[in-house]
């Protein structure tokens, strides 16, 4: 075999909790099966040799039968289509007394691995001339990963194959995590390929000869998840590898942070928040900044508003009142001025939840005294 | 601070309009609908409005009949003698301040400047203050409006007519809404108490859920163990299978192998055999090859020259005996023949004593015999002695020729054994006895190989054989892998037993592991409702930390601002006072000049000499209350825009003053324009004769 060709996926995280979609949680946690269903329908159609997940397919070591059921059915298509599939298990379903991967049903497939416990292990694919080598998490490990691993050099296989979920080590950006590898492990670790997992985002961490990449999930899981993708390796004997993303996601979950200082008004905030309209899109507002109208926003009712043009919006408010809106009151002497000056000295001196009270009150406060809000 | 003049484009009726102010009191006089309201807001208008602002309301005081915005602009003098020009484009959505300094253009900029200048920062602020509209005064000299809540409105600094004891009133009724249902059951609960309600019910149903997950989950661990206790019974029933199996297979194996076996043993006594027929071939070949030949050519002559040289040695062995006893022993046939003849006579001699006496024929006929054997053996006696001679001559003559014959045919004979390997023929024969018993061993051999093989070749044998040994030990393999069995019926019928009451104890695991199931299928619903259950309860929580949070930043604004105010009351009251009571003072003539107010709700309370001591306005003439009214008011406007002095727009308050009234309150008027530029809107002519400047309006057609 001159060729090998990989779909690599990881993060599904299958049967989540989404505790900030509300009603919406359950649909999304449909959608989760119906892309992972899809996933398997693109490696069947592409033809691949190796399908890999790199950790956290489901969210939990207990998943509901049904998503059991959906995993297990899209294996067997693999299994049907002489794919072999290589999983090592994630943060989420780490090796243990209760792990998912010790349930027997998965011995029903004749060309799945499974990665467990006790550091790097290997297995080697016969019939695709591949050698696979695993980490299975199981918890926190001390130093650099890719450093403990040995590859066989007697093997005779074309390929060799790492599968890890942990991360990159960064100065400065990420130092610590329960699993961790440098770059320059990871140049000298002498794999063709590096299929990675845990990081929620797409990203070429290749080093050397290595290619290495994170496919992030392919649902968002989390607001800000960078993902969507799955990726389709082709390696090449001949040194000409073919790393190709390929959109499989249907939603988009979305942080933005509005400069309230840029807005002049709540219509001018609605049209903005407007063209991100997708239904396939939550959207995560942070409304930050000095802002020249404080208490016009009623978040309730923009939720309300907007929520039919997206598949869910929350809106958070963290702006605060600019000092020349507040400037206006100040120089009165007068009760809203005094208020003004008494709600200011209040968040300045606290924080937390008491600081998010008193930014309130003094929203509210002004609001009653401008006559904005009237019983 | 004096505003000269008011250039306005495009606003609302004015298509253009210019005015110019002056010092003092002006007047602006025309009657209804000739603009006396929109020039009042054209001069907040540019002074407060940003042309950059995108409010909707702010397009709809466009004039009708244009196409572009408005715009302003206004020439301020400020009280330093400075002279400023505000320009306000809404339709280029630009300000410009054109003083002393130079121009400046930024929106902020400009805000503060008009701050400066004025001391109030909002438009709402001015016309809470330095702005009194028509009617208000007289609504409150009449008691249609409560006198402490304007003065509370203007204390608040706030919105127009908004007072901070109403809000704070509001925001409590706003708080006991929010919280309403948390402290006691009410059938219209607020906002707080539902989101807990609806929480505390999500958490029972969860807790609900969860208890009956619990009890699905043991049921899965139960499950779980049932799995592994079927496999190990799976497992022991296999292996009791298996060993009976074995106790079979093993005991048809043995008899299998040693059928095999006794086949080989005949297989291996045929190969026997042959190699024994090959040895004897062999030997045969080795040993009697040269007798072999010599027999084939020469066998049956040697054979016949064997029994004539016997014959002839033993032909002359008899001669030469006869001839020794012939020679040695002459007389010994005369004797007997002597010996016969006596007897004869003796024996005839009886018989004819006893024919004598017994007279009778068998006696005669005895006699004759007797006789007659006496004339023979006279006769032979005399015979053989005469040929004695002759006979042992012959004898001799005999006994040469045959001594020459086999002397002859030993040297023959000796010649012929020779070549077979022989040193006589006594040796040939001897080596031939040896050599027909090998040839018959090997028939013998033959035969039974024949006998055995029942037609087969050898090669074929050895094949079988092959074949049989491959099968032997295919089946020993077998035998010793098996494994472990059992040695006896006994133990195969208590592992038969065991094995009855192990498939009993699976059907019985197998009917429990069904029932499970049945439990586990329903816990697909109850897993996805628990999730849901789970983002709700978070929701509901979050709901509940906005709406505490809420709560709490009620109690907190109601605090502030009654703090608030209770500082600001303490602050400024002592100045309301005394300025008040100087422009009271001035107004009454003295009869009046001590006013006092409530910090807690702004009531007014006037010190009367008449009375001596204290009265409420309310016990005042309805002059007196609207004079102290605009001094509290007047008052509030030094002590709020500190020490600034907007000019004061006034839109006809005295409209419904009477003429005493009319008159003392334009006296306090004429009086407080020596220091406030004072734009006095009406419609009547009445403040003609005050005013320092007169602007006509013409209403518009």
């Amino acid at each position: 075999m001159s060729v090998l060709r990989i779909l690599h996926t990881s993060d599904l995280h299958l049967g989540a909790k989404f505790t900030f979609l509300g009603l919406k949680g359950k649909e999304h946690r449909r959608q989760l099966l119906a892309t992972f269903s899809q996933i398997i329908d693109l490696a069947i159609t592409a033809q691949v040799d190796l399908f890999i997940i790199a950790g956290d397919l489901f969210d939990s070591n207990n998943p509901s039968r049904q998503t059991v059921d959906a995993v297990l059915s899209g294996f067997r298509h693999l299994d049907n289509a002489g794919i072999d599939i290589v999983i090592t298990p994630g943060t989420h379903e780490r090796i243990g007394r209760d792990c998912i991967y010790l349930h027997e049903f998965w011995n029903d497939f004749s060309q799945l691995t499974i990665f467990g416990e006790g550091g790097w292990n290997s297995k080697k694919l016969k019939n695709i001339k591949t050698t696979v080598y695993g980490w299975g998490y199981d918890g926190r490990h001390p130093g650099d990963i890719l450093k403990q691993l040995r590859l066989d050099p007697a093997d005779d296989s074309h390929f060799r194959i790492g599968i890890l979920h942990g991360s990159l080590l960064r100065r400065g950006m990420v130092e610590d995590d329960e699993v961790i590898f440098s770059q320059e492990s990871l140049e000298q670790c002498g794999l063709d390929y590096l299929a990675l997992g845990h990081w929620h985002s797409f990203l070429d961490c290749s080093q050397g000869k290595t290619k290495a990449f994170y496919p992030g999930p392919p649902e968002p899981i989390a607001v800000g998840d960078n993902g969507g993708k799955v990726i389709l390796v082709t390696l090449s004997r001949e040194d000409s590898s073919e790393i190709k993303p390929v959109q499989v996601g249907k939603r988009r979950f979305i942080r933005k942070v509005i400069n309230m200082e840029m807005v002049s008004d709540s219509v001018q905030l609605k049209n903005m928040l407007k063209e991100w309209a997708d239904l396939d899109c939550f959207l995560s507002v942070s409304l930050r900044g000095p802002t020249l109208f404080p208490d016009l926003i009623d978040l309730d009712e923009l939720e309300e508003e907007l929520s039919p043009l997206f598949f869910g919006i929350r809106i958070s408010n963290e702006s605060f009142p600019a000092p020349q809106f507040l400037d206006k009151f100040r120089s009165t002497g007068l009760v809203t001025s005094e208020f003004v000056r008494i709600a200011e000295e209040h968040i300045k001196n606290s924080s937390g939840e008491e600081r998010l009270i008193a930014e309130e009150a003094l929203r509210l406060g002004l609001a009653y005294l401008e006559g904005r809000i009237k019983n | 601070m004096i505003i000269e003049r008011l250039s306005i484009a495009n606003f609302r009726r004015f298509k253009f309009a210019e005015m110019e102010f002056a010092p003092g009191l002006n007047v602006i006089k025309g009657p209804n609908e000739s603009g006396k309201s929109t020039i009042i807001q054209a001069i907040l208008a540019a002074l407060y409005w940003r042309p950059s602002s995108s409010r909707r309301d702010i397009l709809s005081f466009t004039s009708w009949d244009s196409q572009l915005a408005f715009r302003f602009e206004l020439e301020i003098l400020s009280e330093k003698g400075e002279k400023w020009t505000l320009i306000k484009d809404f339709q280029k959505k630009s300000a410009s301040l054109n003083g002393p300094a130079g121009v400046v253009t930024d929106p902020q900029h400009i805000d503060d400047w008009v701050v400066l200048q004025t001391g109030l920062p909002t438009e709402r602020s001015y016309r809470s203050t330095a702005g009194v509209k028509q009617d208000e005064v007289a609504k409150i000299s009449e008691g249609k409006e409560d006198l402490r809540k304007n003065l509370q409105a203007v204390v608040t600094g706030g919105a127009e007519g908004v007072s901070s004891l109403d809000v704070i009133s509001s925001m409590t009724k706003a708080r006991g809404e929010l919280l309403k249902g948390t402290a006691r059951n009410s059938r219209t609960p607020g906002p707080l108490a539902s989101v807990t309600r609806r929480l505390q019910e999500a958490e029972g149903e969860r807790k609900r859920i969860k208890e009956k997950l619990e009890s699905i989950i043991q049921a899965e661990r139960k499950y779980m163990e049932i799995e592994d206790e079927l496999k190990a019974v799976e497992e022991e029933i296999s292996a009791l299978v298996k060993i009976q199996e074995n106790f079979i297979a093993n005991t048809s194996l043995k008899e299998e192998i040693k059928e095999l076996k006794e086949r080989y043993a005949q297989l291996a006594e045929i190969a026997q055999l042959w190699e024994e027929k090959e040895r004897a071939l062999r030997e045969k070949e080795e040993r009697f090859g040269r007798l072999e030949k010599v027999i084939d050519k020469k066998g049956a002559w040697l054979d016949d020259m064997g029994s004539r040289i016997s014959g002839l040695k033993e032909g002359a062995r008899r001669l030469e005996e006869e001839l020794t006893r012939t020679m040695a022993k002459p007389v010994k046939s005369e004797k007997v023949y002597t010996v016969i003849i006596v007897g004869g006579l003796i024996l005839l001699l009886l018989f004819m004593i006893l024919g004598v006496f017994l007279k009778t024929y068998f006696v005669f006929a005895a006699i004759g015999v007797i006789l007659f054997m006496l004339f023979f053996a006279t006769q032979t006696s005399m015979g053989k002695t005469q040929d004695k001679a002759a006979y042992t001559a012959s004898l001799s003559k005999q006994l040469d020729v045959i001594r020459k014959d086999l002397n002859y045919l030993t040297h023959q004979i000796k010649e012929t054994v020779a070549e077979a390997g022989c040193s006589n023929l006594d040796d040939y024969n001897e080596s031939k006895l040896l050599y027909l018993e090998l040839v018959g061993k090997l028939r013998d051999t033959e035969s039974k190989i024949e006998a055995l093989s029942r037609g087969r070749s050898r090669k074929e044998l050895e094949k079988e054989m092959d074949s049989l040994a491959m099968e032997i030990n295919f089946r020993e393999e077998r035998y010793r892998d098996l494994g472990e069995t059992l040695d006896n019926l006994v133990e195969f019928e208590k592992a038969r037993q065991r094995e009855e009451k192990l498939i009993e104890k699976r059907e019985e695991l197998i009917r429990e592991k069904l029932r499970l199931e049945i439990i586990l299928k329903e816990q697909e619903p109850y897993q996805e409702y628990l999730i849901s259950l789970e983002e709700e309860e978070s929701n509901l929580r979050e709901q509940l930390v906005i709406l505490r949070r809420r709560s709490e930043a009620f109690a907190r604004a109601t605090d502030w601002i009654k703090l608030a105010q209770e500082r600001v009351m303490t602050g400024i009251k002592e100045r309301v006072e005394e300025i008040t009571g100087e422009i009271v003072s001035d107004i009454t003539g003295g009869r009046y000049s001590q006013v006092y107010i409530s910090p807690e709700d702004f009531e007014p309370e006037v010190f009367s000499e008449e009375k001596g001591g204290l009265s409420e306005v309310w016990e005042l003439s309805r002059g007196t209350v609207d004079q102290v009214y605009l001094s509290i008011r007047l008052a509030l406007i030094q002590i709020i825009c500190g020490g600034r002095k907007p000019p004061l727009i006034l839109d006809d308050p005295f409209f419904t003053f009477d003429a005493q009234r009319l008159s003392r309150s334009l006296q306090l008027l004429k009086k407080i324009s020596r220091e406030y530029q004072v734009l006095l809107f009406t419609c009547t002519d009445n403040y003609d004769q005050y005013a320092d400047h007169l602007i006509r309006l013409v209403p518009y057609n």
